[in-house]
């Protein structure tokens, strides 16, 4: 099993991650973590439509993956995390899961946030997990698309 | 263009800087503005995308909305010109059945010096 993307990103399984993302990895297994999703049956049968064939699709709560990196019990050859919230990225790395880079390209418009990039807004609670992140070694790279260049968040953030 | 004008068909335009609460409302404010109870059909680009997925939620909650994806010309064509004419389900196969007859290339082997 090899992680080959760890996303944060709002809308979850959409254009970019259901069809950019898996398509340029070839991943076979997109894995969404998230307590929210995983509660709600609604959003489980919207997301599973929402994955091409060929991929497949866990949605699992933060304590659920947490458990399963422990056991090394991630299904798949070829995986993509994806997060809606980066508190729980923040969760996962302090419970001692490696993450050693994280693509950031789907943090939408809010008034209590600010916009750095398209879809790059940010509150400053959300900069402090990003900081703290780092802090634990997780390199941050804001690239909405594939074909986009990457940034480096922090870098950006700074310019302000 | 090749119609002329049309009534009761709505764009709501989707610019990749909003989040899928600003998707769904805007659908759903379209949605309530085309005042029709008989069947609504939201069509959109790719299965999975964001335009899809915020679809595929109102239909869900919404009974007369329907949801087609994979727009093209002859598709929309299919729908505006026998829309009054078939009942829902057979307008959305009809219209499924005429986008995918309506794209292919041209194989060079046809094509003069080819």
């Amino acid at each position: 099993m090899k992680i080959c993307l760890v996303r944060l990103d709002e809308r979850l399984i959409h254009g970019q991650v259901a069809i950019a993302w898996t398509r340029v990895t070839g991943a076979d297994q997109l894995i969404v973590i998230s307590d929210e999703a995983a509660n709600d049956e609604m959003q489980k049968v919207l997301l599973e439509m929402a994955v091409p064939s060929g991929t497949k699709l866990l949605i699992l709560t933060v304590k659920e993956a947490v458990g399963k990196f422990k056991q090394e019990q991630i299904p798949g050859t070829k995986v993509i995390l994806v997060f809606k919230k980066p508190e729980d990225i923040l969760k996962m790395v302090q419970e001692g899961v490696s993450i050693p880079v994280l693509n950031i390209g789907g943090m939408y418009y809010r008034p209590e946030r600010k916009q750095y990039r398209k879809a790059l807004c940010l509150s400053e609670e959300d900069i402090q997990i990003l900081n703290k992140l780092y802090a634990l070694g997780v390199k941050l790279e804001y690239q909405v698309a594939p074909m986009n260049n990457k940034e480096d968040v922090l870098n950006i953030i700074k310019a302000r | 263009m090749i119609l002329g004008p049309q009534e009761k068909i709505l764009t709501v335009d989707f610019s990749g800087e909003e989040g899928l609460p600003q998707l769904h409302e805007k659908l759903l404010k379209a949605i309530v503005a085309l005042e029709e109870t008989n069947g609504i059909i939201v069509i959109t680009d790719v299965l999975g995308g964001s335009p899809f997925n915020v679809a595929n939620l109102i239909s869900r909650k919404i009974k007369p909305v329907r949801v087609i994806y994979g727009i093209n010309l002859p598709l929309l064509l299919e729908i505006l010109l026998r829309r009054k004419d078939f009942e829902m389900d057979e307008l959305i196969n009809s219209a499924i059945s005429s986008g995918q007859k309506g794209i292919g290339t041209i194989r060079t082997d046809t094509r003069e010096g080819g």
